[in-house]
């Protein structure tokens, strides 16, 4: 029942502001915070017991049937890995509500986000298939809402379009996915249900079994995004200023997916994608670097940088390895907040210089020193410097890639100095140099000072202390792990030292 | 024994964070006492730990401060210790970074970003003691990294000047490949040990990679592959010469005294790893043998007399690591100390020469200033006779000319290595003479701008003291049994072995040290005698631009990078998508053209349909 | 007797001529015209069918088609009138704002 709460809370919360921005614009903002707050709130209460507890067998689960003719229930439950990014989903999400405080129509914009919020956080906690659907668009549409109506007027009209078509058409054949999954194991079993663990136990002969993993993971590949699906990124990130903050909060989703369904549901089809994912992750970390060095868009930077980093969340993802996933994880959510911290640093830019354009700025440290010491520590965290929670990501993930295959990991390990070479490309044209720009130019506001310090903050404690992610997730990844291994059907190193610490593990 | 040994590399921290966050309210006084006082105190901390690690140099201290990361049990915690080679690197750090931070008070006193200078300094020896004091290879990783950003950040410290940047971006971006390489070489040792703390990889090297295994040349490999990146040997040398574009103290700190040498105290640190490779030895010992040639000839040509120190270093680090490479371990660590106090003496008398020619760099526009700036003169001539190695009177004699003897008499060693080691230092005494008599003597060109103080010139002295006595402490065999340096690095390093059958090393001493004079009296003959002009010509060009390695680099690597990063600056894949849609949308628009409003049209079109349909049913 | 098959093809004539009409014409009120000489057509085929197989049947369509008929012209003018009022034009090569 108290699962529940989380998501009741935001909707609550939305449909109030909804309401109030009638009278007063300005209550719709507070009730936003308030209602984040509370969730926020119970939330984090529920992680400090999460290394604990077991998906779909917790003792906070939520089972209440839904459709009973079809077997769909509305199950929520949650571990180690869901409260995690719940918690962290919200605190982007309160981050993003105190950037976005000036915005025009509060009271549309904090119903558009709530219900997003709302949404993500479902999927996290959604148990049952099609529950997990009906949250997987539920969080479509108010994104795309957000995204046109604060649409920056310098786009094309087609930007929004572009990020629905994507996700939608990917969602859809999930469903098909979906779909299909549930007859086969109807048909096996003769109990028709969307429930997760239950469909866990359906036996897919290799082919059909490698379909349907195809169409579910094809729908998380869109999401996180990996080359070829990275078209909605970019031009999502120029379309909107928040649209940043939201993507970090999107994308986290695709991972999860994977995590949750794809390796669960069918672990020998991905054993075998496995040398495909892993080449895609490297693609995408190079591709993508290469094109953010050329980038004069600092949106644009920000989009390919994130992009680049999910290179890395895939090549890890396939490693299957305990030490990649807890890099997995790590990555999600240094990234999101790096390139979050980017995204700020660009509107701060624009609203001071009324330009994205890097090649038009530059020397702006003589006149603004606070900006440009978060800026250069964003760019620091981006290329990966140790003590910043990025480095030990990309670390974990490259140790646990390591074990799996040397190629990969170190074509992906060539990703760590393009980073280098585009990150600094930043701190040349925009801080340093000649002064180029307006002649009166202020230095950071409170609340800018304030957000980029959380930022930095969190950054710098998780990058030195890892503790509070790796206990939490070690339950659940620990577990899958054993899911997987028991069908090895790629080849383990021949050291036996090494196998036995990464690929058997015991649970306490 | 556990002491609170974190206290070091924490007191530069706090210096930074202070200085770095309350700088700008705080008067040039604070500031600089600010600065100067955490290096000091860790200097006299370090002392005061020393005394109990001297009674009995075998001893280690430790001390974790908490755990880092946790994944089943790899368990890289944030462990610090000390041990004999890590003491000499603390004392180095700590005191000649602590002259030179003194120094930098009076030369940085007119700049702007005075508090931000000496945070950035503060911050560099925090990382640079993590570094030496880390006690797993992941720890030493982050001051690694550390120390690079610090080189970033100073080597670009006068930022207005694009170039600087450029120059600081150059040396990341290089040294990133090194680390890259470094990095490569931790998922290896993690694959293989399961951890990455620095004594039980010792231990149980020969056990798990095997001795002469293609596996233990792999890693030792990729280390090296860092350490050749951090310390500016082939063929990753080609960031130092532009890291001259920092201050002359961030040059002399960072670009002499330590950081560079970071890959020599890498190497030392895993030389159980590296002992385990022949091919590796030999690797490093072929690299330190070339690099200290090719940069000590391109020193020859250059007229900016930074950019001559900067390859000077290059060329003496090379000497560092041709002694690793022959397994004369502690020699190159002596010769590291005695490097140290020299080279930062050389670049701090030459900052203050720049300074007082009001930032005259070019030495074809110096001259006879010896009588002008004497105390300058006299230490700047002291660093130089250690620097080319002149015999007894200065202390680069002892440590270079064991370099060179173990050279040849190390079982690892051989002729053709000593050959290259002896012409190095011929070519080294000629070029830095020659920096002398054109920079001291002849005729004025520029005239004095401005006399150092005595905080200038008070630790040029003290560092002129250091550099002369300080080789006393390690005396060549024939010549006296004085072991004392190697004696306190024997706990951590191995003794190096030699062959059994040797020539005479008196006579190949003598050799060494006639050459060095012989180069003195060349440059006497050809930069005292006649007046220097600088010339130039195609081959001088390619000397002058350091064998126009940044030129090949550029060819092969950075342009095709630059290159396809702009051709495919608009995603080719995302216009695919975009082409894709355009066309349908295109489509879609001429579907849209039957919707014309007009009703007759629709009327008729629907007569159309409909008898087409009556045809169907009919058929 | 008229052979039903005389009497079908009057109707199918007259439902050509109404048809033809609506097409050609750009009068909205000779459009309206047209739709009642085709609406008029097929009420007289249901009466020539009727009549053909002796059933009640046809005259009571034939009712049927004319009481909607009449309805529909009812509110087919009424609307004319509110659209010549708006567009001042009952021309249908104009009033094209549907479009696109």
């Amino acid at each position: 029942m108290i699962l529940s709460y989380i998501i009741l809370i935001l909707i609550a919360g939305a449909v109030l502001a909804a309401l109030t921005s009638r009278w007063q614009n300005r209550l719709s903002f507070y009730i936003s915070i308030l209602s984040q707050l509370g969730a926020f709130g119970l939330a984090l209460g529920l992680l400090f017991s999460a290394s604990h507890i077991t998906f779909s067998q917790s003792i906070y689960d939520l089972n209440i049937s839904w459709i009973p003719v079809i077997g769909a229930n509305l199950h929520l439950s949650a571990d180690g890995l869901s409260l995690l990014l719940i918690v962290f989903t919200l605190f982007l999400g309160l981050i993003g509500s105190w950037l976005s405080k000036n915005l025009p129509q509060p009271g549309f914009f904090h119903f558009q986000f709530l219900i997003l919020l709302a949404g993500i956080n479902g999927i996290f906690m959604a148990a049952d298939l099609l529950l997990f659907f009906f949250f997987w668009e539920m969080m479509l549409v108010p994104m795309y809402f957000l995204m046109a109506r604060y649409r920056d007027t310098s786009q094309s009209e087609n930007t929004p379009f572009k990020f629905l078509f994507y996700t939608q058409v990917s969602g859809l054949i999930m469903l098909l996915g979906i779909l299909t999954l549930f007859f086969i194991h109807g048909r096996q079993t003769s109990i028709y249900t969307f429930e997760l663990s239950e469909l866990i136990n359906t036996t897919l002969p290799l082919p059909i079994s490698l379909l349907i993993m195809l169409s579910f993971v094809l729908a998380f590949l869109v999401k996180l995004p990996v080359i070829p699906f990275q078209g909605w990124m970019p031009a999502a990130f120029s379309a909107s200023p928040l649209a940043v903050i939201l993507t970090g909060i999107l994308v986290k989703t695709g991972a999860y997916g994977i995590l949750r369904l794809a390796i669960p549901l069918f672990p020998e089809a991905s054993v075998l994608f496995a040398p495909t994912a892993m080449a895609l992750g490297v693609v995408t970390i190079l591709y993508a670097g290469f094109i953010a060095y050329s980038s004069n868009d600092i949106r644009r930077i920000a989009a390919y940088s994130s992009i680049s980093h999910t290179g890395f969340i895939i090549i890890g993802l396939y490693a299957f390895n305990l030490m990649s996933w807890q890099g997995v994880i790590y990555q999600m959510i240094a990234s999101a907040i790096s390139v979050g911290g980017l995204a700020i640093l660009a509107e701060s830019l624009y609203t001071r210089t009324q330009t994205y354009d890097i090649t038009q700025m530059g020397g702006l440290w003589s006149k603004a020193s606070v900006f440009s010491g978060f800026g250069l520590f964003i760019s620091l965290a981006l290329l990966g410097l140790p003590a910043l929670a990025n480095f030990v990501a990309e670390f974990l993930i490259l140790a646990g890639t390591f074990q799996q295959s040397i190629t990969v990991a170190v074509l992906a390990s060539l990703g760590i100095v393009v980073a280098a070479a585009y990150s600094l490309r930043i701190v040349q044209k925009v801080y340093v140099g000649e002064y180029k720009g307006p002649e009166q130019i202020s230095d950071f506001t409170l609340r800018e000072k304030l957000i980029m310090g959380i930022l930095a903050i969190v950054l710098v404690v998780l990058g030195m202390y890892s503790r509070p992610i790796t206990q939490t997730t070690e339950k659940m990844l620990k577990q899958t792990l054993i899911l997987d291994t028991e069908q090895p059907t790629y080849q383990l190193p021949d050291n036996a030292a090494s196998v036995k610490l990464f690929s058997n593990p015991q649970i306490d | 024994m556990t002491q609170p040994i974190w206290i070091l590399p924490a007191l530069p921290f706090v210096g930074f964070l202070v200085l770095a966050l309350a700088g700008r309210y705080l008067p040039k006084k604070g500031i600089a006492a600010t600065g100067i006082g955490a290096i000091a105190l860790s200097f006299l901390y370090a002392l005061y730990l020393g005394t109990a690690f001297l009674s009995d140099p075998a001893h280690r201290m430790e001390f974790t401060l908490w755990e880092w990361i946790r994944i089943d049990s790899f368990v890289p915690s944030l462990s610090l210790s000390i041990d004999s080679l890590t003491y000499i690197f603390i004392l180095v750090i700590t005191g000649v970074g602590g002259l030179i931070h003194w120094y930098s008070a009076e030369y940085m006193a007119e700049e702007e970003g005075y508090a931000r200078f000496f945070a950035y300094m503060n911050l560099f020896v925090g990382f640079m003691l993590t570094l030496v004091m880390a006690s797993n290879l992941l720890v030493l990783y982050l001051g690694w990294e550390g120390v690079g950003l610090c080189s970033y950040l100073l080597i670009g410290f006068f930022y207005r000047d694009p170039a600087n940047n450029y120059a600081a971006r150059k040396a990341f971006i290089v040294t990133r490949i090194g680390d890259t390489a470094l990095l490569i070489g931790l998922l290896l040792l993690i694959r293989e040990f399961g951890t990455l703390d620095i004594q039980t990889i010792s231990n149980n090297a020969t056990s798990v990679l095997g001795a002469n295994t293609a596996l233990a040349t792999a890693v030792a490999l990729l280390l090296l592959g860092g350490a050749v990146g951090k310390s500016a040997q082939l063929p990753l040398q080609v960031w130092l010469p532009d890291a001259m574009a920092g201050p002359s103290p961030v040059s002399a700190l960072i670009h002499a005294a330590t950081m560079v040498t970071a890959g020599v105290y890498l190497v030392a640190r895993t030389h159980a790893l590296f002992i385990l490779s022949p091919l590796a030895m030999q690797t490093v010992a072929i690299i330190g043998a070339l690099t200290l040639l090719i940069a000590a000839i391109s020193a020859l040509f250059q007229y900016d007399i930074k950019r001559v120190l900067a390859y000077s270093t290059i060329s003496q680090i090379g000497y560092m690591f041709l002694a690793l490479g022959v397994g004369a371990w502690s020699a190159a660590i002596f010769h590291f100390v005695i490097h140290a106090f020299f080279k930062a003496l050389l670049f701090l008398a030459a900052g203050a020469v720049i300074l007082a020619l009001h930032h005259e760099q070019n030495m074809f526009k110096m001259g006879g200033l010896y009588k002008k700036l004497p105390t300058i003169f006299w230490t700047f001539l002291i660093g130089s006779l250690s620097l080319a190695a002149l015999p007894f009177i200065s202390g680069g004699f002892f440590s270079k000319d064991s370099i060179i003897w173990y050279a040849l008499a190390s079982t690892n060693g051989n002729i053709l290595l000593w050959t290259l080691a002896t012409v190095g230092a011929f070519i080294t005494s000629l070029y830095t003479f020659r920096m002398i008599f054109i920079t001291f003597f002849g005729t004025e060109k520029t005239h004095v701008h401005y006399i150092p103080g005595k905080t200038m010139t008070i630790p040029l002295i003290v560092l002129a003291i250091l550099t002369t006595f300080g080789g006393y402490i390690e005396l060549p065999h024939n010549i006296a049994h004085v072991q004392l340096f190697s004696e306190f690095l024997s706990a951590s390093l191995p003794a190096v072995s030699i062959k059994s059958t040797l020539p005479p090393e008196g006579i190949l001493q003598l050799v060494v040290a006639i050459l060095s004079l012989a180069g003195i009296g060349l440059a006497y003959q050809l930069y005292y005698k006649t007046e220097p002009t600088y010339k130039t010509s195609p081959v001088r060009q390619f000397f002058l631009q350091g064998w126009n390695f940044d030129k090949l680099y550029d060819t092969l690597f950075v342009r095709p990078f630059v290159w396809v990063s702009k051709t495919n600056a608009s995603d080719a894949i995302d216009e695919v998508f975009d082409y894709v849609g355009l066309q349908l949308k295109k489509l879609g628009n001429t579907l849209a053209m039957s919707i014309n409003g007009q009703i007759n049209w629709y009327l008729a079109s629907m007569v159309i349909g409909f008898i087409i349909l009556i045809v169907f049913m009919i058929w | 007797m008229i052979p039903y098959e005389i009497q079908i093809l009057v109707a199918a004539f007259l439902f050509a001529i109404g048809l033809i009409g609506l097409l050609t014409r750009r009068n909205l009120i000779f459009m309206l015209m047209s739709v009642e000489i085709m609406m008029n057509a097929g009420a007289f085929a249901f009466v020539a069918s009727g009549a053909r197989w002796t059933q009640a049947d046809g005259q009571v369509m034939f009712l049927f088609v004319l009481t909607v008929a009449a309805a529909e012209v009812a509110v087919a003018l009424a609307l004319l009138i509110l659209m010549h009022k708006h567009f001042k034009t009952v021309d249908t090569n104009q009033l094209n704002s549907l479009k696109n």
